[in-house]
């Protein structure tokens, strides 16, 4: 929904509830709520002299049970701290503080003569009571004579606070019409996961804990949203910052989870959307590595597509094939989300699904145990190997799953390491697969703290994929985090056909890593390119410096693996000025470049070199990067020119981009993209290129 | 701007103002919170726990201010608390935040006309009969957009382009 629409939305909604009128038990209940609010402030202040005049209050107490009364009043004291300093719209002021030199605790309500006179009615006289002064405040507690005075005027006790004046009404349109609560929340929930277009992290930001100061902050996510939102990256001038630098990410979430989105027509919030997710979704044909390296890497440059005057460059990297046969033993942890809310067809039935697919890739050699998580966690399978006994268990284990309860995730993910350490494998593939909806909603729901306990567990050498299942509840922001600092990859899953490409190619793959923390730096040729922009990544971005030090955690690339990056580059030779870059705020001189004269480069016809930074499998923090690099020169030709997956990759681009309402899709449409992944699509064997056109009619519908 | 409201200042009397400006304010706090989680029992949970804060906080809300506002903004910091909480919960853009103030802003200067939930009935009536068959099935019946529209014979993306075009057609009435 539009967000000109949303008030007008819950405004019939809340008007279908209760018509026009009051709502008369939500009065109710807040009337007890302040009933019970009085009694505690008033004994609690009574007990703290300390404390006394610093509530406000109305004269009213009833006894409360002492104890009842203690943690109110701590509890209050520290919500109304949180409340009033988050208030965005008022600054706080410390109340006013009115010494009362001694008070009778009050045995029976008094009211007030005003109330007496008065009917409270909406727009009643009451309105025009008492015309304060301007800046006063309401003096925290009436002094003893008032209070006597007012109850010698309450001989009638009467109810203090007459919420509940005015009947309710309906509207006459609509009388009698019974609502159906259960078909709105349910059609609510659905609405929740898109959020109605702009599903942005605003508030992550401000509550954000920075649990490790070493990593850039935009690698440090929103803590407790669905979707944070990585900003994209601007023209930068290879002047200024001669060096671009990025860890790779193999994570494919964000397109099935866009897809499943689309399908169901639902509107994309744009902080779900991240290009490098889409792109490294599909398999591109670049070359098997040659010599020494795990990857080879292969830059290929073109005209821009959505601008020509621009050239967009490519840089792919493939890992190396191991044949599957040759793959090491397995040591798997499966820890599964059992909590209610996994409960739905697309969830855990169809997580077990997938799982069966790779079971009968594995084989005695490999282990299986499967730890499950609710309310209380548990380990619902022992490391058993998968030889024919082995996998009947197995498979009667996943059989007879059924969900129920609430989720701690982290004590799950705690067992789940445990298991995967006792039986480690050396030299083999050790790896924790977590299958959830993602709704950590019992113990450590912190997601900082969660990020901060798999970050520890994955020094032990296990590593971690996630699988998101389902919709609805479904928390990307938290599982990419995971993921990112678990050296780990992050996969969603929306139907079977997905399970298997998980499970099989990018698993199987996944399973073998073949290098880890491989970090990707570009220097730009500033003779060659005036400035230059990476398309996507921008959760990714690493400081210049973090590529030369080997204790910077990065992602993983697995057998088999393609990573794909795209930099859109403004040429140097081009007749337009550089896009503007931010301006500086501590360099006197307004000019964007060094002066002619000191432009001293060596002169080379290369745009650009990409250097990498990687290390193995079985490498740890100390463990020295390798590093090489490949230098490119523009290949000067246009888009319709180059590689298939040239054309296909950044029609993937440009359709995030468009998805994004990305500032930098130029003259990029939705046609654009649909003729770039037309003639793109190449051989397409398991036909995800023909299914990403399908998606981009439905879009440009 | 609104007539700003004066709270009544007599000593005795906070609780009964209070009293007033709650009466006056739930029903609009109510669909505000609801526009923000788009979830009524969240809501309702929301607007009391922040009229429970600035009960406690009376002494810190300055007269000269709008009342509604302040409210909005505690009911904004409560939802922000719940969706920490919460998983379920989508954050909102800042820009459609600034929106929804704006928009609640100007409804609460209906009230003059009765508020905005009067005007809001007599805006219905003006409807025509297709959109507001489409209200009542989807918003009053309580039915999903696919059954409203099984339920009236149209294609489901019919009825949700008639609900689009109802809630516009309310909203330019409610602004006249």
């Amino acid at each position: 929904m539009k967000k000109e629409e949303q008030m007008i939305d819950a405004l019939l909604q809340e008007h279908a509830g209760k018509g026009a009128g009051d709502d008369v038990e939500f009065l109710k209940d807040l009337e007890q709520r302040l009933d019970e609010e009085s009694s505690v402030t008033e004994i609690t202040a009574g007990q703290k002299p300390a404390n006394r005049g610093r509530i406000p209050t109305i004269g009213i107490g009833i006894a409360a049970a002492l104890t009842v009364v203690a943690v109110g009043y701590y509890g209050w004291e520290q919500d109304r701290q949180e409340d009033l300093a988050l208030n965005d719209s008022y600054h706080v002021e410390s109340p006013p503080s009115v010494e009362i030199s001694e008070r009778t605790p009050p045995q029976e309500e008094i009211v007030s003569p005003v109330l007496q006179d008065k009917p409270l009615g909406f727009k009643g006289e009451g309105k025009e009571l008492v015309k304060p002064e301007k800046g006063n405040r309401i003096p925290s507690r009436p002094s003893v004579s008032q209070l006597k005075a007012s109850k010698e005027e309450a001989d009638a006790v009467v109810r203090p606070t007459p919420l509940l004046e005015s009947p309710v009404k309906r509207p006459k349109s609509m009388r009698g019409v019974a609502a159906k609560p259960e078909l709105r929340t349910k059609r609510k929930s659905l609405e929740l996961s898109t959020g109605g277009g702009g599903a942005e992290s605003i508030i992550g930001r401000q509550y954000r804990r920075s649990h490790d100061a070493s990593r850039p902050p935009s690698l440090q996510k929103a803590a407790g949203n669905q979707y944070s939102s990585p900003v994209d990256n601007s023209f930068l001038s290879p002047w200024k910052a001669p060096l671009s630098t990025f860890s790779v990410d193999v994570d494919t979430a964000s397109y099935a989870n866009m897809r499943r989105m689309i399908q169901s027509s639902q509107s994309v919030p744009k902080g779900a959307v991240r290009i490098e997710e889409m792109i490294n979704y599909f398999n591109y044909s670049y070359p098997q590595p040659e010599g020494k390296h795990p990857f080879s890497v292969n830059v290929e440059t073109a005209s821009c597509p959505w601008n020509t005057e621009h050239r967009l460059v490519k840089i792919g990297l493939k890992g190396k094939d191991i044949v599957r046969e040759k793959r090491p033993a397995a040591n798997l942890v499966f820890l599964l989300d059992v909590s209610g809310s996994m409960n739905s067809h697309d969830k855990l039935p169809l997580l077990v699904d997938s799982m069966k697919i790779l079971l009968k890739e594995l084989n005695g050699d490999d282990s299986v145990s499967i730890v499950v998580y609710a309310g209380a966690q548990g380990l619902a399978l022992p490391p058993t190997h998968v030889d024919e006994d082995g996998r009947k268990a197995i498979l009667n284990k996943l059989n007879n799953f059924h969900s129920g309860g609430s989720t701690n995730g982290g004590a799950g993910i705690q067992l789940a390491y445990k298991m995967a350490k006792k039986h480690f494998v050396k030299g083999g593939i050790n790896r924790v697969i977590l299958g959830t909806d993602g709704d950590f909603n019992v113990g450590m729901t912190d997601s900082s703290s969660l990020v901060s306990m798999v970050e520890r567990e994955a020094k032990s050498g296990v590593y971690l994929s996630v699988l998101g299942l389902g919709n609805g509840n479904f928390n990307d922001a938290m599982l990419e985090d995971i993921t990112n600092k678990g050296n780990g990859n992050y996969s969603y899953i929306d139907s079977l056909r997905e399970g298997r490409k998980v499970f099989l190619d990018d698993m199987m793959g996944n399973l073998v890593t073949i290098a880890k923390d491989v970090k990707i730096q570009v220097e730009f040729n500033p003779a060659k390119v005036k400035s230059y922009r990476l398309i996507g990544y921008a959760n990714r971005i690493l400081k210049a410096e973090d590529f030369k030090n080997k204790r910077i955690d990065a992602g993983e690339i697995g057998a088999g693996h393609t990573v794909t990056a795209l930099y859109e580059i403004v040429p140097g030779n081009a007749a337009e000025a550089a896009p503007t870059v931010d301006d500086l705020k501590y360099q006197k001189s307004k000019k964007q470049e060094p002066p002619k004269a000191d432009r001293d480069i060596v002169d080379s016809p290369e745009m650009l070199t990409v250097k990498l930074a990687y290390k193995g499998p079985e490498a740890t923090k100390e463990t020295e990067s390798t590093y090489f690099e490949t230098a490119a020169i523009d290949s000067e030709k246009a888009w319709r020119n180059a590689s298939d997956d040239f054309k296909f990759s950044s029609g993937v681009a440009l359709f995030g981009m468009l998805q994004r309402g990305s500032e930098y899709s130029g003259q990029g449409s939705y046609q654009l993209v649909r003729d770039l992944a037309e003639q793109g699509r190449g051989e397409d064997l398991k036909g995800l290129r023909t299914e990403f056109s399908d998606l981009v009619r439905k879009v440009s519908k | 701007m609104q007539a700003l409201r004066k709270l009544p200042m007599t000593n005795k009397a906070d609780r009964t103002s209070f009293a007033i400006l709650v009466k006056e304010h739930h029903r609009g706090l109510l669909a505000y919170a609801t526009a923000l989680t788009k979830e009524s029992h969240t809501s309702r949970d929301i607007v009391q726990d922040a009229f429970v804060v600035a009960w406690r906080n009376l002494d810190t809300f300055d007269v000269t201010r709008d009342f509604g506002s302040w409210m909005r903004g505690i009911v904004r910091n409560k939802w922000r608390e719940s969706l920490r909480k919460s998983s379920r919960q989508v954050a909102l853009d800042e820009e459609t935040l600034e929106y929804l103030e704006a928009e609640a802003r100007e409804w609460e200067q209906l009230r003059d006309q009765g508020g905005v939930f009067a005007k809001l009935e007599g805006c219905l009536k003006k409807l025509p009969d297709t959109l507001s068959e489409a209200v009542k099935s989807f918003y009053y019946d309580g039915y999903s957009s696919d059954e409203a529209a099984a339920a009236l014979d149209l294609q489901g993306a019919t009825l949700r382009k008639r609900l689009e075009r109802a809630r516009t057609g309310l909203r330019e009435c409610l602004q006249s």
